[in-house]
């Protein structure tokens, strides 16, 4: 559950919620993950999509910026997860990942939009190949429907002993049993 | 962290596959997709209250509906999470409602979808938090949202579990026989 705070009215609230079942998960304040280039649940402009891009040349979509408050005590570094929920992988339960970095400094409260598609940052960002490109990947869901984009800032308590060529599976398993809390919003797009 | 890791460890291979999938320009006869829609809220937007903790429990269950069904379908699973919460610094979200062998003939579930372990169709649904069925969103944030996705997924068979089969149990064993799936996002605070 996320973070439980022990402050003593916290454990009033919680003991309210447990009143109903089930027992909630509680937490006054946690992670918030927000862009100022989409609403929550909104569309994403074309700009950061592979509307723009132009076939045989460098991708123009750029990423979107974003921050995050709530930053737990103990952070040491962010995992940013951006993927698609629409799209299934072979028949596989895998979906389709636009974005991964990771070892984002723990002091780190954003991203500014147009992150370099570099395998690593100036700040020790680790940004591992992901399909055919590193960093930011647009989406492109054909039209008409839209899929949804989860933009994920996961902190934890340690850094990744990783390297550019670590899969999102690797990514995933050294998180594991380090997640202090996580922020999420959603865009949704289609071409 | 079960469940992501079961997801992706069992993924491996389809995201191997995935790699490879640049964007490739979609076929001209490419089948409709699978759409999940519900009529109680916008795609994106906020899950009424009568859905919720907030109203006298247990609320009933959200109704969804949708179109697209691959063709080969044998069943759905159906999952409704909160994807903001964490557990003991695993990878693991909150569950609100997990069904499966839901029929390949369904295009919906109806509003207030009775919660006991295994409805007269067939389709299974989990306990778990001490409650059988759907679990509305409670999230008692006063002010940030938390994000419940709704996911479906089409099966090209049924699945050999019972009432006892956990998340992990149910996505492993549906691992390899995605023909298709989609998303509807709603968000709740208290």
């Amino acid at each position: 559950m996320k973070r439980i705070l022990l402050a003593a009215g916290l454990l009033a609230l919680a003991g309210t919620a447990m009143a109903q079942t089930p027992p909630l998960p509680i937490k006054a304040v946690g992670m918030t993950l927000s862009s100022s280039d989409f609403q929550d649940g909104g569309i994403l402009p074309d700009q950061f999509t592979s509307k723009v891009n132009v076939a045989g040349q460098p991708p123009k979509a750029i990423s979107p910026a974003l921050s995050w408050t709530g930053t737990p005590a103990g952070t040491q570094s962010f995992v940013l997860i951006m993927h698609d929920l629409d799209v299934q992988v072979g028949k596989g339960t895998t979906d389709n990942l636009h974005w991964l970095a990771f070892n984002i400094p723990g002091t780190a409260t954003s991203l500014p939009q147009n992150v370099p598609t570099t395998p690593t940052l100036a700040d020790g960002t680790v940004q591992p190949l992901n399909r055919t490109a590193y960093g930011f990947q647009g989406p492109g869901a054909p039209a008409p429907i839209y899929h949804h984009y989860v933009f994920e800032i996961w902190a934890l308590d340690s850094k990744l002993a990783l390297t550019d060529s670590a899969s999102r599976e690797d990514v995933l398993k050294a998180m594991d049993g380090h997640v202090l809390d996580k922020g999420m919003a959603v865009a949704r797009f289609h071409r | 962290m079960r469940v992501l890791t079961a997801l992706t460890v069992l993924g491996l291979f389809a995201a191997t596959a995935a790699m490879a999938q640049t964007p490739a320009a979609p076929p001209a006869n490419r089948p409709p997709p699978l759409v999940l829609t519900s009529p109680a809220y916008a795609d994106g937007g906020v899950i009424p209250d009568k859905y919720t903790q907030k109203a006298p429990q247990p609320s009933p269950s959200i109704p969804f509906a949708w179109t697209g069904t691959p063709a080969g379908t044998q069943s759905f699973v159906f999952v409704l999470h909160d994807l903001d919460v964490v557990t003991n610094k695993t990878l693991a979200d909150s569950l609100h409602w997990l069904a499966w062998n839901i029929p390949a003939t369904a295009t919906s579930l109806p509003e207030g979808v009775p919660n006991v372990a295994t409805l007269p169709d067939g389709t299974v649904q989990i306990t778990h938090r001490g409650t059988i069925g759907f679990v509305g969103p409670g999230w008692p944030g006063p002010t940030s949202y938390h994000h419940y996705v709704a996911e479906l997924f089409a099966l090209d068979t049924k699945l050999a579990l019972g009432t006892t089969a956990s998340r992990d149990d149910v996505m492993a064993a549906a691992n390899g026989h995605i023909l298709g799936r989609a998303a509807y996002e709603g968000r709740f605070h208290r």
